[in-house]
């Protein structure tokens, strides 16, 4: 479990990123579109990609809308480099 | 989608050598794995004239580069060399010409050195700044590396688009704080530059000319190569760093400001990159706009003397500058000394101590700092995006206009005129008043984002809108430094003193060093023979 504030750069260095480089392994989450943007662009370094997109109807500090979301291993694995 | 002028059977034995030179698995040609390498930021978004990829294929060594190049040389299929592919704004993974493959270096992710001796790096184009500074911490190194904001993209991809950062001047150009670079020709033959053109030499991170032309600079937002390793000069870890701010109260007082920057910059007095700013008018990192400015900026722009006279008669600054210094504590905290003093020249000049930190930081001081400005890379900038109440309609993306203006107080305010105009006469969204950025010592960058939609016609009027923009722009000699794909070959017509010369050299060079004209057609401005005149 891990909570952000838009930024997930914290998320990704100190946890996502050596993760992913031993092992890709799946993650959900509920954030705004800005967050889940980077994410879903850092999965696809490792093969990853969004399987689950739902608008939940609420909204973040900021008004932005919230999403729910699952990133994993789409396929069996053919990683994007 | 085929590459133009390549038949499907050539396409397919193509692939297929891609695939015999890389690995199976490294070859990308299903639409959803190729979809990923669409510009999420294209001004073309959805458009026929959107620039896509046919495939991509994913070397991991030289080698493979090597074998990559001749095939694709053999079948004639345009290649499109990325790092990381994450220049958002800037065209991201998308290449000038669709149908080309992409040749995604992303797996030739190796750190080959870094020396804390000589505080350099030696990388491939695959590493990300985020892989840099994991290593240098891991292995507890006093080197800093020079990250833009955001972080996530390669060391190697965004000096060769002239991307900048925020340390000290020699290290936030990046391009120029790059020593040495590793090239794969168009032929597939692999050539070293400066002192890597000398076997055994142990100083391809040390001196970066070598003997003869100096050639890096061809490298460097072209397609006459594709760089495979590049050296870097890292910044050794300051004792200490100091920020510290001047407000001046008069409109014209901008002029003398800038100068006295300008001065202790070139001087080596103050070496991190200083901030623009304006208390009256407010904006980024400053108080919110009184509505009386907002109005009196709105009826007769930045030089309204009854804006002028607002200013004086609430005692609030017009301009301000935070100057900002690494190196030495005792030493920092004098420089820091006599930039006052100068600055003292301006009357009613006033100073203010900022921040002040001796390294390495405290957890609560790692919390709190600009992280760029610490070499530390970081993706918060995509938070500042977010919808909020300084930004209640954001968009898709955007795309940079960045032209490079003189470096003076006139040239800020004239280019600001300029632009307002030109914001009124065509309905462009730019701010009323803006300040440029910082990044070069010698000259000024203002960058203004153009949004990006989802939406047909809005995206059409953007385009339209930009272009207008650069022309006007060129009209008064201010070029851009770097723009997305959808705009490189009207950037570069701007350049066009004695009839094109710069672009016709640059025709000549590539005609020479890649005749099939595979490696990224129309990058930069820079199409092949079989395809000049067609794009451009």
């Amino acid at each position: 479990m891990h909570g952000i504030r838009g930024d997930i750069t914290d998320l990704w260095f100190h946890d996502l990123d050596a993760q992913w480089k031993k092992q890709p392994v799946a993650i959900a989450g509920l954030t705004a579109h800005g967050p889940l943007f980077c994410l879903e662009r850092l999965a696809w370094d490792h093969g990853m990609r969004v399987v689950s997109r739902v608008e939940q109807g609420s909204r973040d500090q900021d008004c932005e809308p919230l999403i729910a979301w699952v990133i994993d291993l789409k396929k069996a694995p053919k990683e994007r480099a | 989608m085929l590459p133009p002028g390549v038949n499907a059977k050539d396409f397919a034995d193509a692939l297929k050598q891609f695939e015999g030179a890389a690995g199976k698995q490294w070859v990308f040609t299903s639409d959803e794995d190729v979809a990923l390498y669409r510009d999420a930021y294209s001004p073309f978004w959805g458009e026929p004239e959107e620039r896509v990829a046919s495939a991509a294929v994913a070397p991991g060594k030289v080698e493979e580069v090597q074998a990559v190049m001749k095939i694709a040389n053999e079948y004639r299929i345009p290649v499109y060399p990325i790092s990381t592919g994450k220049n958002l704004g800037y065209g991201g993974s998308a290449p000038n010409l669709s149908g080309s493959v992409v040749l995604d270096l992303k797996r030739m992710n190796r750190i080959l050195d870094v020396s804390e001796r000589n505080h350099s790096a030696l990388v491939e184009p695959g590493v990300s700044y985020f892989d840099l500074y994991r290593y240098i911490q891991e292995h507890k190194l006093k080197v800093w590396v020079d990250v833009p904001d955001p972080g996530w993209g390669s060391p190697v991809g965004n000096s060769l688009d002239h991307g900048g950062g925020y340390l000290q001047p020699m290290y936030r150009n990046h391009f120029d704080s790059h020593c040495g670079m590793e090239v794969v020709l168009a032929n597939g033959e692999v050539m070293r530059t400066g002192m890597g053109a000398m076997p055994g030499a142990e100083t391809w991170q040390q001196y970066k000319f070598g003997y003869g032309p100096w050639v890096d600079g061809m490298f460097s937002q072209s397609n006459f190569g594709v760089v495979t390793k590049m050296g870097f000069w890292l910044m050794p870890e300051p004792d200490a760093y100091l920020t510290g701010t001047v407000t001046v109260p008069k409109y014209e007082d901008l002029i003398a400001m800038i100068d006295i920057l300008t001065f202790l910059e070139n001087s080596g007095v103050s070496n991190g990159m200083p901030g623009l700013g304006s208390p009256i008018l407010g904006g980024f990192m400053m108080p919110p706009r009184a509505p009386e400015v907002t109005a009196l900026l709105e009826k007769n722009g930045v030089a309204s003397p009854e804006l002028h006279k607002y200013a004086q008669d609430k005692g609030v600054p017009f301009w301000s500058c935070t100057v900002k210094f690494y190196g030495p504590a005792k030493a920092i905290r004098a420089q820091w000394e006599y930039a006052q003093e100068k600055f003292s020249a301006i009357p009613g000049a006033k100073f203010k101590d900022d921040e002040f930190y001796k390294f390495p930081l405290t957890p609560d001081q790692f919390d709190k700092v600009h992280k760029p400005e610490m070499g530390i890379p970081s993706l918060e900038m995509f938070s500042i995006g977010a919808r909020s109440p300084f930004n209640p309609t954001p968009g898709n993306g955007h795309i940079w206009f960045s032209p490079i203006i003189p470096r003076t107080g006139e040239a800020v305010l004239e280019a600001n005129k300029v632009f307002a105009q030109a914001a009124k006469d065509f309905g462009l969204p730019l701010l009323s008043f803006s300040l440029p950025t910082t990044y070069w010592m010698r000259a000024f960058i203002f960058l203004f984002g153009f949004p990006i939609t989802h939406d047909v016609a809005t995206n059409k009027k953007n385009r339209e809108n930009f272009k207008q923009i650069v022309r006007v722009a060129a009209e008064h000699g201010w070029g851009e430094y770097r723009t997305a794909p959808a705009f490189q070959d009207e950037v570069m017509n701007t350049y066009s003193f004695n009839n094109h010369a710069l672009r016709r050299f640059h025709e000549t060079v590539k005609d020479a060093v890649d005749p099939n004209g595979i490696i990224s057609a129309g990058r930069y401005g820079i199409w092949p023979k079989h395809l000049r005149g067609t794009k451009a």
